[in-house]
């Protein structure tokens, strides 16, 4: 991932629109045909899938809309949680980098 | 014709011939060549009450359990398991023909027969609804299917719960249950009218015995079940029967990261398991003591139909 602050570049996400995903009552499970995995997600997890499968975006632009939703106060402490589980949905292949934004 | 319609000698000589001897246990039919008398003697014991293939059938595997031709044969004897002809694994010894040939089945049924979605799990029905018992190291799936089995339930695995994809309707395929170690004799205590073959030391799993499938369960061996229970069992010693539910995400994650050929069916392999978690109920089962488990099965049975 890279480092939005120091370059002042942000990366744009998105969610692998392959993706199949199923809920219920709050949990989730999502299915990558890519990779033939399956896994299975918190709500934060979901939250950001959801989120980015409405419209790509950038760790700031997520960070703000979960600190919405969550009603979280501390933002700093949530862009660290954020950027960790950003690389790894990235990493799993779940979303995937698209573009980046100065 | 069955198994039972042969004689050890006529089932010795049909497996010993050039066309061998056409084992019909359900979705597969198993070409077996053979001259090993011991080996024989268990396997019609074992699968007595199967239908023997009627001759041309189409055979999905061509399996032979044969002595090495070379100078082992005089010194410590040994048997080889050959699919299709070809020698895939290392020999074993020769009075572990019983162990070898059900595990190298497994591994032809595994490996090769992806037209269905293949669960790591036993399977048991009763009144028409089966329930899908998913095998994780020291559950003690095959103790308690095998204890169902002699309580009335009827047995469709203890190793593969084929899940049919067209409709999702799970394909009996009754083979015997390797019981392994203590289970045994749990199981010698449990139902003494049981049939079981010899008991095999020193394997890979300890001493393995393997138990005959109940006769009724192998009659039924063209019926299909609808799935209406996932259970996840764990024996624990001392413990009173806890049957609890579990979110279905988890019961969908567990199962399709346990299955055979999961990744096979791709997208498909998906859906089918996610359909299969949402048609049925899903629980986690503690136990000890079967004949408590067994009626708190039944209680979920009459449940299930409003009793």
């Amino acid at each position: 991932m890279k480092d939005q602050f120091s370059t002042g570049v942000a990366t744009i996400y998105r969610v692998d629109s392959s993706l199949l995903m199923d809920s219920w009552g709050g949990e989730s499970i999502v299915y990558n045909p890519r990779s033939g995995e399956t896994h299975q997600l918190n709500e934060l997890a979901v939250e950001i899938l959801t989120i980015l499968e409405a419209q790509p975006a950038s760790l700031t632009i997520l960070t703000q809309k979960i600190c919405t939703i969550f009603l979280v106060e501390d933002q700093e402490d949530l862009t660290n949680q954020l950027e960790r589980l950003v690389g790894q949905l990235d990493s799993l292949g779940l979303i995937e980098p698209t573009a980046s934004e100065s | 014709m069955k198994v039972s319609d042969y004689s050890l000698d006529e089932l010795v000589d049909q497996a010993g011939s050039h066309d061998g001897f056409s084992l019909d246990i359900g979705p597969f039919v198993v070409n077996i060549r053979s001259r090993e008398q011991r080996f024989l003697e268990t396997l019609q014991v074992l699968y007595q009450h199967f239908p023997v293939a009627p001759p041309h059938s189409f055979i999905d595997f061509h399996l032979s359990v044969t002595r090495p031709s070379n100078h082992r044969r005089w010194v410590k004897s040994q048997v080889l398991f050959l699919i299709d002809g070809r020698v895939l694994f290392e020999p074993f010894p020769l009075d572990h023909a019983t162990p070898l040939f059900e595990w190298g089945l497994n591994w032809c049924i595994a490996t090769r027969a992806h037209q269905n979605l293949m669960l790591h799990s036993a399977v048991v029905e009763k009144n028409g609804k089966a329930m899908i018992l998913p095998a994780f190291p020291g559950s003690g799936k095959s103790t308690l299917c095998a204890a169902l089995a002699q309580r009335g339930w009827r047995f469709l695995s203890d190793e593969f719960g084929l899940i049919r994809p067209r409709d999702g309707q799970v394909i009996p395929i009754p083979r015997p249950t390797p019981l392994k170690n203590e289970s045994i004799e749990v199981i010698r205590e449990f139902a003494p009218e049981a049939v079981l073959g010899p008991s095999f030391p020193k394997t890979r799993k300890g001493t393995v015995a393997h138990l005959r499938a109940p006769e009724e369960s192998v009659r039924w061996l063209r019926e299909v079940a609808t799935p209406a229970w996932i259970v996840f069992p764990q024996y624990q010693a001392g413990s009173e029967v806890q049957l609890t539910g579990v979110g279905k995400p988890y019961a969908l994650f567990k199962l399709a990261t346990n299955a055979f050929n999961y990744e096979v069916h791709g997208t498909a392999g998906f859906a089918l398991v996610r359909d299969l978690v949402k048609s049925c109920d899903c629980y986690n089962l503690v136990y000890s003591n079967f004949d408590d488990v067994i009626a708190r099965l039944d209680d979920l049975v009459l449940a299930s139909h409003g009793i």
